[in-house]
């Protein structure tokens, strides 16, 4: 059967690459170490590859599979490689060789850009995914957390749904019965009980899904962003709920992060990964010291050159950004200025419902305003091939501060192109309102204008 | 210890300094076939209970009939065979028994296992979402799909102590190998519903497959028809299908006629094989399935 031969030849051609990195390996003296302190997490030469093109180590149909093979046969690429080849070896590396300990008891933020290879590894530590190249030890009972309510079914009640995504995280039914009624005190959805979760509210939902999430006792726990969720009292009642977990002697926590600012909270260490490579682990502030000096170093980087969180499918769309004619990364803007960006697109040729989005994010990776060509000017962008976009604010309310731009490009439904922090915006004080002072972005995101007045 | 035998697996490591006993996961890239992970699909069982459980409540949920929907199809098919088959084709008179009862006993078996089929093939795709966020034995979600066709089998089969009380089928000791039938057709459903499920993740053509597969299927398996109506020398052919030998037996154990041992002994090896099949192919591919489904 062909998909039978396909396995073999990508599996060979894994082979190659787990045995390239093993000469690598067995210069750097990497077996685990089986000495008598043992971390509770160790990793040497973790590597993950993908081959380009298909963004998968797999064809989708029978067709492309075959005419795969055969492209091979004659020893050619298709056309659909051609953005394989530049790559050296055609594929995609989200994980390189990387190697850490992480001792028990401590609580580690990963932090890193999108594309970094965060998600990567902690896919890889939670045995959903297999690494390529290099091994990894955990030793303890493990949980991992990549999303909040996997398995949640919208037609079961709360009650059945507790006990499903409890079962999915790798609870047994006893200890979901004896946590029962702690997970429903902490997601406050007792009056819904018995109410199927689709008519729950979205908050409700996240809610009672963190709670499951929230009573996993695991010796280590992986954590993605998932605290980005919910409203902000819930967000800080899960920080908390965190903390404690975190505080029990001898858990051991890897968690991803975008937010510093709870990096800063809950991380004993911090791990930076860039370019699916990293250092280790380090003090927090000099992990996110490092982290803001890999953004400043990308940001000097060509807008089509910069890397991609998309594997890859389609070319780069994105090619250049200017804010108020300047070309630069980083810009000034007085607070209540004119904003206009000239976004440059190319490789538009196929794409026959373009929507861009720019987003303003502030420093801590919170969306502040989004701005859509679709919601705002009804613009579908198609039938071009290159083009500019002029995208004009005219006064740019935000609090005085630093703000980062990421520029999106859906061909609807599917985002084909993503460049976080393609920009650097400060936005610096203006004496709007005559006073000799505005409110900062530590005191408001936005400001507005107001009028007061005294009763006499 | 060494790395091999521990491979991505958990097992219960002394530990070297202080004598606490921990679990140690090794991860590494594994290749070709893997040791079939008894223990975590043992640590894993309350997670298909409540999968199979999740199908069963959410199938009938915001219907009218509910359940009776498991009873109307087979009843309807009952009808329209008897009469198309029964009457006008005439196969009712090479049937030692009433049509109506020979075709429904028949019809029951098949429909557990073209829908324990259908359910597997389309489980990984349709838990596409979990495979990618959360680690769990992967055998578990097919293995559940087979939850609601069984839960169908059983609601039909009141259907058929009644039929049989209204034939007045006589009670035999062969009902006594409703179990072991059971484990056949299980045994065949998950061999063919595990290849399919494994090539679906990555071959989406197998979702325009398995309906028309199951269809074809259909036709060469003797529901309609009892095997007798083909020629003897041919016999072996139907036989070779897992569920030819299958539902003959299982049509006999419960109408009381003689079971054919030697054609149930075919059907079940077939059975066994493509159960063996279905377990290497979905082990050598289950590794990429959150990459690639």
């Amino acid at each position: 059967m062909s998909c039978e031969e396909k396995g073999k030849e990508v599996a060979s051609q894994r082979r190659e690459v787990r045995s390239q990195s093993n000469t690598a390996a067995d210069n750097a003296g990497n077996q685990i170490p089986e000495s008598m302190s043992k971390p509770a997490i160790t990793t040497r030469n973790l590597s993950k590859s993908y081959r380009l093109g298909s963004g998968t180590a797999f064809s989708s149909t029978f067709r492309e599979a075959v005419a795969l093979k055969t492209s091979q046969w004659f020893g050619r690429r298709s056309g659909k490689d051609s953005k394989a080849a530049q790559q050296p070896d055609g594929l995609f590396h989200a994980l390189r060789d990387v190697s850490f300990d992480i001792e028990r008891g401590q609580v580690v933020g990963v932090i890193g850009h999108n594309g970094a290879g965060k998600s990567t590894l902690l896919k890889i530590l939670s045995r959903i995914t297999d690494p390529t190249a290099g091994s990894a030890a955990i030793r303890g009972r493990v949980a991992s957390l990549l999303e909040v309510g996997t398995g949640f079914h919208s037609e079961l009640t709360g009650r059945e749904n507790i006990y499903l995504n409890g079962a999915v995280l790798g609870m047994t039914r006893a200890e979901i019965r004896s946590r029962f009624d702690e997970i429903v005190a902490f997601s406050g959805v007792d009056a819904f009980l018995d109410t199927p979760v689709k008519r729950y509210s979205s908050g409700m939902t996240v809610r009672l899904a963190f709670a499951v999430a929230a009573h996993l006792r695991p010796e280590i726990l992986l954590v993605d962003e998932v605290l980005a969720v919910g409203d902000v009292a819930f967000q800080k009642k899960c920080l908390g709920k965190l903390h404690d977990v975190v505080n029990d002697e001898g858990r051991t926590v890897l968690f991803v992060s975008h937010n510093m600012d709870s990096v800063r909270a809950l991380c004993s260490q911090v791990m930076v990964l860039e370019h699916g490579t990293t250092l280790g682990c380090m003090e927090p502030d000099a992990g996110i010291r490092q982290y803001y000096a890999v953004a400043q170093e990308e940001a000097d980087v060509p807008l089509l050159q910069r890397r991609r969180t998309l594997g890859g499918k389609h070319a780069p769309v994105f090619a250049d950004l200017r804010l108020n004619d300047q070309a630069g990364s980083t810009h000034a803007i007085p607070c209540g200025g004119e904003l206009r960006l000239n976004v440059e697109l190319r490789n538009m040729d196929d794409v026959l419902r373009g929507i861009c989005g720019i987003l303003i994010r502030n420093e801590h990776g919170q969306r502040i305003a989004l701005f859509n060509s679709q919601y705002h000017a009804d613009m579908i962008i198609q039938g071009v091939s290159a083009t500019w976009l002029t995208v004009t604010i005219p006064n740019l309310m935000l609090a005085p501060g630093r703000y980062y731009i990421d520029l999106a490009m859906h061909d609807t439904p599917e985002r084909i192109d993503y460049v976080e922090r393609a920009a650097t915006l400060d936005i610096v004080f203006a004496d709007l309102f005559g006073t000799g002072k505005i409110p900062d972005s530590k005191q408001g995101h936005v400001v507005l204008p107001s009028t007061w007045k005294m009763a006499a | 210890m060494t790395a091999i035998d521990a491979r991505c697996s958990q097992v219960t490591a002394q530990g070297a300094d202080a004598s606490i006993d921990e679990t140690v996961t090794l991860i590494e890239p594994r290749h070709g076939w893997q040791r079939l992970d008894v223990a975590g699909l043992w640590r894993y069982r309350d997670l298909l209970w409540f999968l199979m459980l999740r199908d069963v409540q959410v199938r009938y949920k915001q219907t009218v009939l509910g359940a009776a929907w498991a009873v109307i199809q087979p009843l309807a098919m009952m009808a329209v065979a008897s009469v198309f088959f029964g009457r006008l084709l005439g196969v009712a008179a090479k049937v030692p028994v009433p049509y109506p009862i020979f075709f429904f006993s028949g019809m029951i078996a098949w429909t557990f296992f073209s829908g324990a089929v259908g359910a597997a093939a389309m489980s990984l795709v349709n838990n596409a979402a979990m495979l990618r966020k959360i680690y769990f034995p992967r055998l578990i979600v097919p293995v559940a799909a087979i939850g609601v066709p069984a839960m169908d089998l059983i609601v039909a089969a009141f259907v058929l102590v009644a039929m049989m009380i209204w034939y007045d089928v006589p009670v035999t000791w062969q009902l006594l190998m409703l179990p072991a039938l059971s484990i056949t057709m299980i045994t065949a459903s998950l061999g063919v519903g595990l290849l399919l499920a494994a090539l679906n993740v990555a071959y989406r053509d197998f979702r325009y497959v398995v309906p028309f597969m199951l269809q074809l299927w259909f036709f060469v398996t003797p529901v309609i028809f009892p095997v007798t109506i083909v020629p003897q020398q041919w016999q072996w052919l139907l036989q070779l299908n897992p569920m030819g030998g299958t539902i003959e037996a299982f049509r006999a154990a419960v109408l009381g006629t003689p079971i054919d041992y030697g054609a149930w002994a075919i059907s079940a090896t077939a059975s066994a094989i493509l159960l063996w099949l279905g377990l290497v192919y979905f082990n050598r591919t289950e590794r990429r399935f959150a990459d690639v489904v």
